[in-house]
């Protein structure tokens, strides 16, 4: 058999074992492997696959996925998240489609805490998800906006990817955390935005909470005070330089821990059930998403070893387009590669590669670095491989996969919409980060 | 055609990577076509700490190991790993030849036990202390909490500091927020890379001589079967790195980074000569001592016997060294 | 097959407690290593380095009640319109190749477990943490897993198992 059609037929089974029902995980370790087989043999395979579930789940930046998830738990049993939920929909509850902006909006605050997407999708999911079904959303709608809304977790600092990017390409950090501030609050204006339009358009369109005065919306927030509590926890923690985010992620659930033991209401219940189901439930959504991982490491060792996300964006790189076209068509290069590929894997292949065109064509690095950002992380929520929509599904696991993706598609769109904004306004992206030479 | 990959797990920027790009681009050149290599930097195929069992499995043929993360494996090449005990970087990349060449139980643990072929010593450079704050003395870095990993804990405790461990990503961020005073056992490459100085931007040589060595290994039973006239062609790409290319290619790379440093405010500082041999008798010999105490006999070698024939390698080659470190040469200018 | 669903629900119970503990400690461990650290300036030593290998025990030790409770997302469209033989089958078969995949990953894991306890592995930070003892968990953790999948497998295609995402009472 011809090699160079490896790709192709691995892709190919990936879409064939998910659609029968094979579960993701092993869907995509089985494609990889069919890959790896087709252009090495199986004795290599067996070889490669000694020590990866262990490298790929040994890693301390994954360490604050199963502590967030355990303290948005905690805090669920203890009725947190719902009260924190309450005060954002105190707010914004009665506009159409005010829960799902709601959840964008705690997105973006727990993405200021948080570096990692996924972190942000599991915390922001597990609390506002059950509100929005209660409310009788458009399971698509409020599943596509928490998976969306965890895309802020790297783009508003702190945000490890950006700081990856930054020596990648040797500009400097500090600028590249500050720049990703402004394009995350406009990724959040243009969400709500979105969810605005689609809400009073159809979905979920009766879907609305009686509008709360200013009065009682301010007595809800006051009412509101573990919240607050979890909030200087987590964000004071890490901002006063006491923590870093793993840290935090401990810390928070611990808090939640404790604000469960003080819940009356959860020892009516029964408070050991509660927190064996808290654990329980966290130790199964982290399975799930490492296991993915795994599957996904699996199929990307498979991808990189032929060299298919060097190839294109080689191709581009020695395309001759002019400049602009040529910026455009590398941030396009993310699409394909970002249905299958999580965000590290790509920037490490694909930035080295790319930015030396980037550069000489005289293109700013920090408006560059923002914008592979951006792209990389729509790559979080397209199918097939699309982690923020597993961990969504898998809390949520009345909303089926497909669904997931299809609610996600709509804030795949308005991605695009505001990397077009971007990309026409280089100055929202550079204006700040310029700021700090003025200084 | 020989095809190869060549698999890092750090970035083609990073400082020993100039002179790998250097020995595959050469090994291409002129074996004309006849050797293909295709490259993965940064952990992209395998990840950090999957190298060493890559090359010994073959399903990578080239890659650079640091022995840090290998140390259950590597415990006779520990026995190379030190700080303040001899001053030039490129005099490392000899001593470790001298030792590799002539110390069996060495030669055995890459060759016998991990099946690979040591193609070419090469190290880390320099590794400055990067503070946020001035000190006067070492005095000042009583209760600092500083990041370091492997050996370089060793001397932030020994200096009197806190060792913090933590992961590469969370130390800018960390140095931000406070959370660390410093960070030592980055090299100055990786070091001004990650943009540390920007928080944190005094870089001090406290006199503790190169960073860590490293080796770039292929896969003995590939080495075995490489065409003749291509195992002459990396013979000789060798001999010219010993025979000055790894020093002039590293003091163009530090250069280079020196300029883009001073450029972005880094201040480079050193501290006296009573101060450096003041923290050298904290360090050592009690560091070496630690190895031969503890590995050494584990791994059923003689710790002594090792130990003094570096000693000799040092005395012969130190002296020869001449990659000048990055304070020398920002004072140059 | 009683036999072995019991058997199997024990091992996964034991397991699942494991993986408990260990979530425990990351969670008690490093909030102490943060108030230790804030009250002494000085970090509790190892709390670091056993966090990566405390994920590693979660996720291998917590595989089989993950699956037990069917944690492992998937795509039914396709199995939901079918009934009788031909959802028995299409079941069976997505579990069948659950079990493949994590054959695939047990074998090599134990290996390199083999491996690890023979040369007594152990990483390298602050302090020196042993960590030959977390790839024996992984592959045991892989192993059981595989059995179990297998077990889901067998029954899905002689039971019939329902599409549902609820977690399902048995093994
Ligand atoms: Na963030
Ligand atoms: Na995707």
């Amino acid at each position: 058999m011809d090699p160079s059609l490896a790709p192709y037929i691995a892709v190919a089974l990936i879409f064939i074992l998910m659609a029968a029902g094979v579960p993701v995980f092993a869907a995509l370790a089985l494609s990889g492997a069919a890959g790896i087989i087709m252009v090495e043999d199986f004795a290599f395979l067996l070889t490669r696959l000694k020590s990866l579930p262990y490298s790929v789940t040994a890693v301390y930046t994954l360490v604050i996925i199963p502590l967030f998830i355990l303290m948005g738990s905690f805090a669920h049993h203890a009725e947190v998240g719902k009260k924190l939920f309450n005060v954002a929909s105190k707010w914004t509850g009665h506009l159409p489609g005010g829960l799902a902006m709601s959840s964008i909006l705690t997105s973006a605050g727990f993405a200021a805490t948080s570096g990692s997407s996924v972190a942000t999708a599991a915390t922001v999911g597990s609390v506002a998800l059950p509100e929005m079904k209660k409310a009788g959303y458009d399971p698509a709608l409020s599943a596509g906006a928490v998976a969306a809304g965890g895309v802020l977790g790297v783009l508003i600092p702190p945000s490890v990817l950006l700081i990856f990017y930054a020596a990648l390409t040797e500009t400097s950090a500090g600028k590249m955390l500050i720049a990703g501030f402004v394009p995350g609050l406009l990724t959040t204006i243009v969400f709500m935005f979105g969810i605005y339009f689609i809400a009073k358009r159809g979905a979920s369109k009766g879907a609305v909470t009686p509008r709360a005065g200013w009065g009682e919306a301010a007595i809800g927030t006051a009412q509101a005070w573990q919240v607050l509590v979890l909030f200087i926890v987590v964000m004071g923690g890490i901002y006063l330089g006491l923590m870093t985010p793993t840290e935090a992620g401990a810390l928070g659930a611990f808090a939640a821990f404790l604000m469960l033991l003080a819940h009356r209401g959860a020892w009516k219940a029964g408070m050991l059930g509660k927190i064996t189901e808290s654990f329980r439930s966290s130790i199964d959504t982290t399975v799930m998403i490492l296991f993915t991982i795994i599957g996904a490491g699996v199929f990307s060792y498979f991808l990189t070893l032929v060299q298919v996300p060097n190839q294109l964006a080689q191709a581009v790189v020695d395309s001759g387009l002019p400049p602009y076209l040529v910026i455009g068509c590398l941030l396009l290069v993310f699409v394909p590669l970002g249905m299958f590929l999580d965000a590290f894997s790509m920037m490490v292949i694909a930035i080295p590669i790319m930015f030396p065109t980037v550069r000489s064509l005289g293109f700013d690095p920090i408006w560059f670095g923002i914008l592979t950002v951006k792209m990389c992380e729509i790559g979080l929520i397209t199918p097939p491989v699309g982690l923020n929509c597993y961990v969504i599904a898998g809390i949520d696991r009345e909303t089926p996969l497909p669904t997931v993706f299809r609610g996600a598609l709509w804030f795949v769109a308005m991605e695009f919409v505001t990397i077009l904004i971007l990309f026409s306004f280089p100055g929202i992206i550079t204006w700040l980060p310029n700021l700090m030479d003025a200084n | 055609a020989t095809s190869l990959k060549f698999d890092s797990y750090v970035s083609d920027s990073a400082g020993p990577s100039w002179i790998d790009r250097w020995y595959l681009d050469e090994l291409e050149k002129r074996t004309n076509g006849e050797v293909e290599i295709r490259r993965y930097w940064s952990g992209s195929l395998n990840k950090v700490g999957e190298h060493l069992a890559a090359a010994r499995d073959g399903t990578s043929e080239i890659t650079l190991i640091a022995p840090g993360y290998y140390q259950a494996e590597l415990p006779v090449t520990r026995g190379l790993e030190w700080y303040f005990r001899m001053n030039r970087a490129d005099a490392l990349q000899r001593v470790c030849r001298e030792v590799y060449d002539n110390f069996e139980p060495l030669r055995a643990e890459w060759e016998q036990r991990h099946r690979s072929k040591v193609l070419y010593w090469t190290n880390w450079n320099y590794a400055p202390l990067v503070l946020r704050e001035p000190i006067n003395s070492l005095e000042d870095l009583k209760g600092k909490r500083i990041r370091g990993y492997g050996v370089a804990t060793d001397v932030i405790e020994a200096l009197g500091g806190t060792a913090i461990p933590m992961a590469a990503p969370e130390v800018y961020p960390a140095l931000e927020r406070g959370i660390l005073d410093g960070v030592y056992g980055f090299d100055f490459v990786t070091a001004v890379a990650y943009k540390l100085h920007e928080i944190a931007p005094h870089f001090y040589d406290i006199g503790d001589g190169p960073h860590a060595p490293s080796a770039v290994i292929m896969n003995k039973q590939v080495h075995d079967n490489l065409p003749e006239d291509v195992r002459k062609v990396s013979d000789e790409l060798i001999s010219e790195i010993y025979g000055g290319q790894f020093s002039s290619i590293y003091e163009d790379v530090l250069s280079r980074y020196v300029d883009t440093a001073t450029a972005e405010g880094v201040r480079f500082a050193t501290i006296s000569d009573e101060e450096k041999q003041r923290a050298r008798d904290l360090v050592q010999p009690a560091q070496i001592d630690k190895w031969k105490k503890e590995v050494a006999p584990q791994a059923g070698v003689d710790g002594d016997a090792m130990q003094s024939m570096i000693d000799d390698a040092i005395a012969k080659f130190d002296p020869e060294g001449t990659l000048p470190r990055p304070y020398e040469i920002s004072k140059r200018s | 097959m009683n036999v072995i669903q019991a058997t199997l629900r024990i091992v996964s119970n034991l397991f699942g407690v494991v993986a408990m503990l260990f979530l425990a400690f990351l969670m008690f461990g490093i909030t102490a290593d943060v108030i230790m650290r804030g009250l002494t300036g000085d970090p509790l030593s190892g709390v670091f380095e056993m966090s990566e290998l405390s994920l590693v025990m979660v996720v291998f030790m917590g595989a089989m009640w993950a699956q037990r409770d069917r944690a492992h997302i998937r795509v039914n469209i396709l199995s939901q319109r079918l009934s009788g033989r031909a959802h028995r089958a299409i079941m069976a078969f997505g579990w069948g190749c659950g079990a493949l995949a994590l054959l695939m990953l047990a074998w090599p894991a134990t290996q390199e477990a083999v491996y690890s306890v023979s040369i007594r592995e152990f990483r390298w930070g602050y302090t020196q943490i042993p960590i030959w003892w977390t790839k024996v968990g992984l592959a045991l953790g892989l192993w059981f897993a595989a059995i179990q999948m297998i077990c889901h497998a067998t029954f899905a295609l002689v039971q019939d198992e329902s599409d549902d995402h609820q977690p399902i009472a048995e093994a």
